[in-house]
C-alpha cells in the first residue's frame, strides 16, 4: 500500500517535471541575447562599438543643422586604419539607416549599389521588354550635394598588467562642387583588459 | 527599475536645436570610490510612448565624487520627451 502510494506520487513527480510549456525546441545551451547589451567578450571591434559609433555620428549630424532641405548624400567608404578585421561597410550602412530614419538626408547610390542600379536601367531602357510608359528613362538620376566619408584608426598599448585598445572614428560630410568639409565629428573609444 | 544607490541625478535642461530634442543630465557619483554604469536614453513622443528603436547602453566611469553630464540629441524629430535609464553592476 505504501509503495504503491510511494510509485504513484514518483510519477506524478516525473510527469509535471517534463511537461515544458515554453514554446521551445532544444535550447540547452543556447539563447537569444539582448542586441542592445554592452559586449566585452574579447577587446577587439565589438557590436556595441559600432552601436555607439552610429549613433553618436547620425545624432550629432542630423542635429547640426548642416543638413538643410533634405540635401542628397553620397556615402563612401569607411577607411580601416586599425589592424583588425573590421567591416566597415556595416558602419556606414548603420550610420545610413538611421540618418534616413531621422528624415533629414536622401542618399544616392554609392558605389556598392552603383552597378546594381546602372544594370536596372540598362534592362528598362535598351532591352525593349518594358512598356515605354512605365520606364525609368536614363539621364535623370539626381547628383549627390555632399559626400560622407570617414576613418577608424586604433592605438593600442601592451603592458604586463594591461592591454590597451583606444580607437578613434571620424566622419566628415564634404561638399562636392566646392570640396569644402561642412561638418565633422569624432568618437573616441577606450577598452581595457586587465590582465 | 528600482532606486539608485551611489548615483545622484542633478540638474537637467532640456532645448530643443534644429528640430531635434537635446538633453543634458547631471549625474554625480555621490560614493568615495569610482563607479560604473550603464545608462540610455528612451525617447518618448508627444503622446509618452516611446519613438524609434531602443538605444544601445552605453558605459560610463565616474571616479569618486565626480560629477558629470550626459549629454544626449533624440533619434527622430518626433521625440518630445525622455526617460534616462542608468543601470549599475
Amino acid at each position: 500500500m505504501l509503495a504503491r502510494f510511494s510509485i504513484l506520487a514518483v510519477v506524478a513527480v516525473l510527469a509535471s517535471g517534463c511537461a515544458n510549456t515554453s514554446p521551445v525546441l532544444g535550447g540547452k545551451n543556447i539563447s537569444y541575447g539582448d542586441t542592445k547589451a554592452v559586449e566585452l567578450v574579447t577587446n577587439e571591434f565589438g557590436s556595441t562599438d559600432l552601436q555607439m559609433i552610429a549613433e553618436s555620428m547620425t545624432r550629432s549630424l542630423a542635429q547640426s543643422g548642416i543638413l538643410q532641405g533634405r540635401p542628397v548624400v553620397q556615402v563612401y567608404d569607411v577607411k580601416n586604419k586599425t589592424s583588425e578585421y573590421i567591416d566597415t561597410r556595416e558602419i556606414t550602412t548603420s550610420i545610413k539607416t538611421q540618418l534616413m530614419k531621422t528624415g533629414t538626408a536622401r542618399f544616392a547610390s554609392d558605389n556598392t549599389d552603383m552597378q546594381s542600379q546602372v544594370d536596372q536601367l540598362k534592362l528598362q531602357n535598351q532591352s525593349g521588354l518594358y512598356k515605354k510608359s512605365s520606364v525609368s528613362k536614363t539621364g535623370n538620376m539626381v547628383a549627390a550635394k555632399y559626400r560622407l566619408e570617414g576613418s577608424i584608426s586604433s592605438i593600442v598599448k601592451r603592458s604586463s598588467d594591461y592591454k590597451d585598445v583606444f580607437y578613434k572614428f571620424s566622419l566628415q560630410l564634404i561638399d562636392v562642387e566646392s570640396g569644402l568639409a561642412e561638418w565633422m565629428d569624432e568618437k573616441e573609444i577606450r577598452k581595457t583588459t586587465e590582465r | 527599475m528600482g532606486k539608485f544607490k551611489g548615483i545622484a541625478v542633478g540638474a537637467i535642461r532640456v532645448a530643443r536645436e534644429n528640430g531635434f530634442l537635446t538633453a543634458k543630465v547631471q549625474l554625480s557619483n555621490i560614493t568615495s570610490s569610482n563607479q560604473m554604469m550603464y545608462y540610455r536614453f528612451a525617447w518618448l513622443g508627444a503622446d509618452g510612448f516611446p519613438v524609434g528603436d531602443e538605444e544601445a547602453w552605453k558605459v560610463l566611469n565616474l571616479y569618486a565624487n565626480q560629477a558629470t553630464f550626459l549629454p544626449a540629441i533624440a533619434n527622430v524629430p518626433q521625440a518630445a520627451d525622455f526617460r534616462l535609464e542608468v543601470k549599475t553592476p
